[in-house]
């Protein structure tokens, strides 16, 4: 695990209320590992894009605790660092697509020689290439889409902050855009990921977070998050005569609030591969034939629906409000 | 970095200016109204247009075709073309700027990178002004050979029109900025901004309008003391020459009661006029205290005239076209109508009225360029202050 002066984010407490006294986000908590792909999940209004823009310096936090790159968050030298690709893009109508890379890279600070090379190598990889002296009004959804994440990259960024990336995207342009990020982390880049498409995210990130009503109820690897709910699940069947219901409750207990039974399945929430051993034994010896045992656990979409449910409630998930000191100890 | 950024932003500027095409049909307008400067000449001493000669001497008016050009530059190019046409055109193409620069889903990248808030907004509205610094210098340049050419004088200080007249654009559109900034619509700072510049030539035409009254004015009171005095000193030779006798007595008095009532009249008109100086006076300071913390276009634009044609060569042109005017007036006035115009000092002959002009003119010389443009780039910056102070604390 990095210590805390290499991490990428390293957000102690970030708040927001607008005016009114909206309260977008409520003392976010959050970490992002260098060179991972970090996913930040959420329904829609959960604060997501918020935390982003405030990372970005578009939004201005009410309080906040926290630093990128080492650097306050808010200190615009750090950007320099980043790529990044905003929600509901916009880019200028009457620019084509070389000159929104090649504009945005000028603003980002790259030399002409630097963006004149990268912005061809960028489109070609995003598939911009033959539509580079076209006006960006002429473009597609997709297209304009596609030319946000090749502007995000020109200025060869540490971090790169993809906010709903996939968002107006066909389903082989998010492969392409899935092969994208794919290739940023191969070259050692950290991808913060914002989106509600759990299906993209469970691909893809290595590390999650998951925001609900403007706090991060949960965060952590995608393998430990579902850890707590991994269990076995044995697929069985008893002789013509012979009567499975009764077999099985003489082998177990089907009174543990940690075994659950339905016919010709039984499933334990024991995660322990030693721990289920001697249920294999009683089983067989009540000649109830296992067919097959499978161990198994939560999907991404389990884990988030379930803290979305309960506000972060999860079987055994790693609560994002803990101290400071207990949270070191967690590894990825 | 910095550099960088700027030249981005001032060339992210120019590509949207050149797919505007009222950028285009301006640049366009400006080439015709060169070419019809161009047509314009001296022929034989008199006015000529393209290879038509006018009836109007140049001379007897004053005018070298030098000073000829140079005026019509100032007052025509300038004045009216730039001032007014061009400034329209390029309120209209440039309003939208800053409602589009900070529109939701644009401005979000900008923001995102290594670049501060106030920076970026000052950048941009810098940019802004280039639709006016490209359309002036294009124009300045073609007026500059015109005058080269035809007029026979290259004269450099036509260039000043360049930095005057984006002063004065930019006088004008840091309201718009404001306006745009606030209220994202582009609808809005286009209105705004012209409802500010009608307010500003409201002011302007009362203080034009009220100096040159005023100016009248005076003369008028001037000219009726003057009338006093004379008719006192006629009255006073004709109580000392009064001679012997009933009939002399008799004369003696019917004229003396013609002369009081001469006397009567023009110290009314006297007073009647010294009221008019003081209620004058009273509303042009009014005026001017009013006008004190706005920008000054009127003065602004006038710099040009007071750098390019000296105040010697100016009243040259005012005496040449007073006498001409004069003239006309005698021609066309019978001398008995003349004396009851001037009896009733209701009508500002020529020379009068030449006079209130140079008056006039004289006055706004006498305001200084530090006056001038201190209060009105005081006005801008405390405008443009306010921009940076909420585009540097907003949410987008």
């Amino acid at each position: 695990m990095p210590s805390e002066d290499q991490l990428v984010i390293d957000i102690d407490a970030v708040s927001k209320t607008y005016g009114g006294g909206v309260r977008a986000l409520r003392d976010v908590e959050l970490r992002v590992h260098p060179g991972e792909v970090f996913g930040l999940l959420g329904p829609n209004g959960a604060g997501k894009s918020t935390l982003v823009k405030i990372l970005m310096t578009i939004v201005r936090p009410s309080d906040c605790k926290g630093r990128m790159f080492g650097a306050p968050i808010g200190d615009k030298a750090a950007l320099s660092r980043v790529g990044y690709l905003p929600e509901h893009l916009r880019f200028p109508d009457y620019l084509t697509g070389e000159q929104v890379v090649d504009h945005f890279g000028a603003m980002a600070g790259v030399p002409r020689a630097a963006r004149r090379r990268r912005s061809a190598e960028l489109l070609e990889t995003v598939g911009m290439l033959d539509w580079r002296d076209t006006r960006v009004g002429k473009y597609s959804k997709g297209m304009k889409q596609r030319l946000g994440v090749a502007q995000s990259l020109i200025n060869d960024p540490d971090l790169v902050l993809l906010d709903e990336p996939t968002d107006g995207v066909d389903p082989l342009g998010r492969k392409e855009i899935r092969d994208i990020i794919a290739r940023m982390k191969d070259n050692g880049k950290t991808v913060f990921v914002n989106s509600h498409l759990l299906s993209e995210l469970e691909l893809i990130c290595e590390r999650v977070a998951i925001m609900v009503k403007g706090e991060v109820v949960q965060q952590g690897a995608i393998e430990d998050l579902t850890e707590a709910s991994r269990r076995y699940e044995f697929r069985v069947s008893v002789g013509e005569n012979q009567d499975e219901n009764a077999l099985i409750a003489q082998a177990i207990d089907l009174n543990d609030g940690s075994i659950e039974y339905t016919p010709g399945v039984v499933r334990t929430t024991v995660s322990d591969v030693h721990a289920i051993q001697p249920m294999i034994d009683a089983l067989r010896a009540r000649g109830v034939t296992i067919h097959a045992i499978r161990p198994t656990r939560s999907s991404l979409e389990d884990l988030f629906m379930s803290a979305v449910k309960d506000g972060g409630g999860n079987p055994g998930g790693v609560r994002n409000k803990r101290s400071r000191k207990t949270r070191k100890g967690a590894g990825r | 970095m910095i550099a960088r950024q700027t030249l981005a932003i001032f060339l992210d500027g120019y590509r949207e200016l050149n797919a505007r095409k009222l950028f285009w049909i301006a640049i366009i307008l400006s080439g015709l109204v060169v070419v019809s400067f161009a047509l314009i000449g001296s022929r034989d001493g008199n006015l000529s247009i393209a290879m038509w000669r006018t009836p109007l001497p140049l001379a007897a008016l004053g005018f070298t075709t030098e000073t000829l050009y140079k005026l019509l530059f100032i007052q025509f190019g300038v004045g009216f073309w730039l001032a007014w046409v061009s400034t329209i055109l390029a309120l209209v193409t440039t309003s939208g700027m800053i409602p589009e620069f900070v529109a939701g889903g644009a401005i979000d990248l900008t923001l995102s990178k290594p670049i501060g808030r106030v920076r970026l907004f000052l950048t941009k509205y810098a940019a802004a002004l280039l639709f006016v610094a490209l359309q002036v210098t294009t124009f300045t340049a073609a007026c500059f050979v015109v005058l080269g050419l035809r007029g026979g004088s290259w004269e450099p200080g036509l260039f000043l029109a360049i930095p005057i007249m984006i002063a004065f654009f930019s006088f004008l559109y840091c309201v718009s900025a404001l306006v745009g900034l606030l209220t994202r619509s582009t609808i809005a700072a286009l209105i705004l901004a012209l409802l500010f510049w009608f307010m500003l030539f409201i002011f302007n035409t009362a203080d034009a309008g009220l100096a040159l009254q005023t100016s009248l004015a005076q003369q008028r009171a001037h000219r009726a003391e003057q009338r006093v005095q004379a008719i006192e000193a006629s009255l006073a030779d004709r109580q000392d020459q009064s001679g012997e006798g009933i009939v002399n007595r008799i004369k003696s008095s019917v004229a003396e009661g013609v002369d009081n009532d001469r006397l009567q009249r023009a110290i009314d008109i006297r007073e009647s006029a010294d009221e008019d100086v003081l209620a004058l006076e009273r509303w042009h300071n009014r005026i001017l205290t009013a006008k004190a913390v706005f920008p000054k276009t009127n003065e602004t634009i006038a710099l040009l005239r007071r750098s390019l044609i000296s105040a010697a060569e100016l009243d040259d042109i005012y005496g040449a076209n007073s006498a001409f005017q004069q003239e006309q007036f005698e021609a066309h006035v019978p001398e008995d109508r003349r004396e009851q115009l001037e009896e009733h000092e209701s009508w500002a002959d020529p020379e009068q009225q030449s006079r209130a002009a140079r008056q006039t003119e004289a006055e706004f010389r006498s305001r200084s360029v530090p006056w001038v443009l201190g209060t009105s780039l005081g006005f801008e910056a405390v405008i443009l202050a306010i921009c940076c102070w909420i585009f540097a604390r907003r949410d987008f």
